[in-house]
């Protein structure tokens, strides 16, 4: 009876060992991506209810919250609004220049890009891989190497504007100022949701520049909070500090998205290339919506 | 039948609870692995015959939203499955400090075959920090016997050892 038993757990287990292995042999073979694309049909569902239902419950929690905090925000917000209206003063005369030199280079502008919103609905449950699970997909129109961006609110509200010392130790999520960063890019899709590989997966590189000095290099995922700058001439100007933003190169990331701000300048092996480490703009344990480039 | 559904839905929201809300969890990006010690507990509480299947659909699942090699998390699961659930007499069940072993074990376990799998097929290895390679299993094996607890009331709620093989019928 014992032997009976040890056999059909043997069984039990060769069966299920040989689907596995069948699985990676045949990953890329086109029954097991409809197979996979089936299953995250299926199973999609779940994640999305969960998250839609968490994020209604965390609304109404910040309403509340909100509602007790209104009158130290409103202070706060005339300040802004303040410090704001003298920025836009500038910006305009800055927009001015800027297009009357453009007319006088004849600069052919970049098509402006359209932004989709999608929401977080959830995380890959794998210590390997950093990505975003979003509730946007093939149906909407999204595929493959879609760039996904994300508004990142600036943790510096008592000093707005401010950037931090050069000494001191800059925060993920808080490089210098508010804006849009590179969150990542979708890669793979399913009908209502796909997964977005984050820029600090160590599986992820993209063309990245020194917006101060122009020069150019790679950004890499280092599977930790910060991303690394390589690739740079050994002679490259580069400062803690610096905005590292997308070069454009690789024609997934349109140029001049900000990726995040230099935290430490290394020198690579042999000194043959300059290296930095960069803090991410985009806190991506704090995301909860992001934005889709079209 | 019962038996089958709760499974079914046990399995369904471990990987709901992984993917959507322990992420909130995470310490310096390590994250509680839910669906691994969902299956260290159910194979430590029914055996191998329960842990293999279990360990194979909670690979799969993972499988399904996570990237990388497709079917190497199957494949660990299963083995977990089978070897937690054949080793299950020799551990004391009813005591938290197995309970963090096997935990702990399992963790490195993982992280080790996922390394070799991926040179097998010729992927590069994964770059994971020297912190999170230690991190993992001390955080998770911490969280294990709050977890096991969890999910031993989850399972009361549905007849607990009534589904249980005869065995087995103790609690963990």
């Amino acid at each position: 009876m014992l032997l009976k038993e040890k056999h059909k757990l043997l069984r039990l287990l060769i069966i299920y060992l040989s689907i596995s292995f069948l699985l990676l042999i045949f990953r890329t073979g086109r029954i097991v991506k409809v197979g996979r694309a089936l299953f995250l049909y299926l199973l999609a569902p779940s994640p999305r209810i969960v998250s839609k239902l968490l994020s209604e419950t965390g609304r109404i929690e910040e309403s509340i919250s909100q509602l007790v905090s209104a009158r130290e925000e409103n202070k706060i917000l005339q300040e802004r609004i303040t410090s704001l209206l003298q920025e836009k003063e500038k910006l305009q005369e800055t927009i001015s220049e800027s297009k009357r030199l453009k007319r006088i280079l004849n600069y052919q502008e970049e098509t402006p890009y359209e932004l989709v919103s999608a929401r977080v609905v959830g995380w890959t449950p794998s210590l390997f891989s950093s990505a975003l699970l979003i509730d946007k997909g093939i149906n909407q129109g999204f595929e493959k190497d879609t760039p996904v961006v994300a508004w990142q609110e600036g943790g510096n509200s008592q000093n707005p504007g401010v950037a931090p010392m050069k000494s001191e130790r800059l925060e993920v999520g808080n490089p210098q100022e508010n804006g849009m960063a590179v969150v990542g890019r979708i890669s793979e899709s399913g009908p209502d949701m796909s997964k977005v590989l984050l820029i600090t997966d160590s599986n992820s590189e993209l063309a990245a520049m020194v917006q101060r000095s122009r020069e150019k290099g790679v950004i890499a995922g280092t599977g930790e909070r910060s991303l690394l700058l390589k690739y740079l001439s050994p002679t490259a100007d580069l400062e803690i500090g610096d905005l590292i933003i997308t070069s454009g190169m690789g024609r997934i990331f349109p140029a001049g998205l900000v990726i995040g701000s230099v935290e430490e300048v290394l020198r690579g092996v042999g000194g043959l290339e300059k290296r930095a480490r960069v803090v991410p703009r985009v806190n991506i344990n704090q995301l909860e919506d992001v934005q889709i480039i079209e | 039948m019962k038996r089958y559904i709760f499974f079914l839905v046990s399995l369904l929201l471990f990987a709901t609870i992984q993917i959507v809300l322990l992420r909130h969890l995470a310490i310096r990006n390590v994250t509680p692995d839910l669906i691994l010690i969902g299956v260290v507990y159910f194979s430590l509480k029914h055996g191998p015959t329960l842990g293999i299947p279990i360990g194979f659909f909670l690979g799969l699942i993972q499988d399904l939203f996570a990237f990388g090699l497709f079917g190497a998390n199957c494949l660990i699961k299963t083995l977990i499955g089978f070897s937690v659930g054949t080793f299950q007499k020799r551990l004391v069940r009813g005591n938290i400090m197995s309970q963090i072993f096997v935990v702990f074990f399992t963790c490195l376990f993982q992280y080790w075959s996922m390394y070799w799998i991926k040179i097998f097929f010729g992927q590069p290895p994964p770059q994971v920090p020297f912190f999170v390679v230690i991190f993992y299993p001390v955080y998770n094996s911490l969280l294990a016997p709050l977890l096991f607890w969890i999910m031993e009331q989850w399972e009361k709620l549905w007849g607990g050892g009534v589904y249980a093989p005869e065995r087995n019928r103790s609690a963990i």
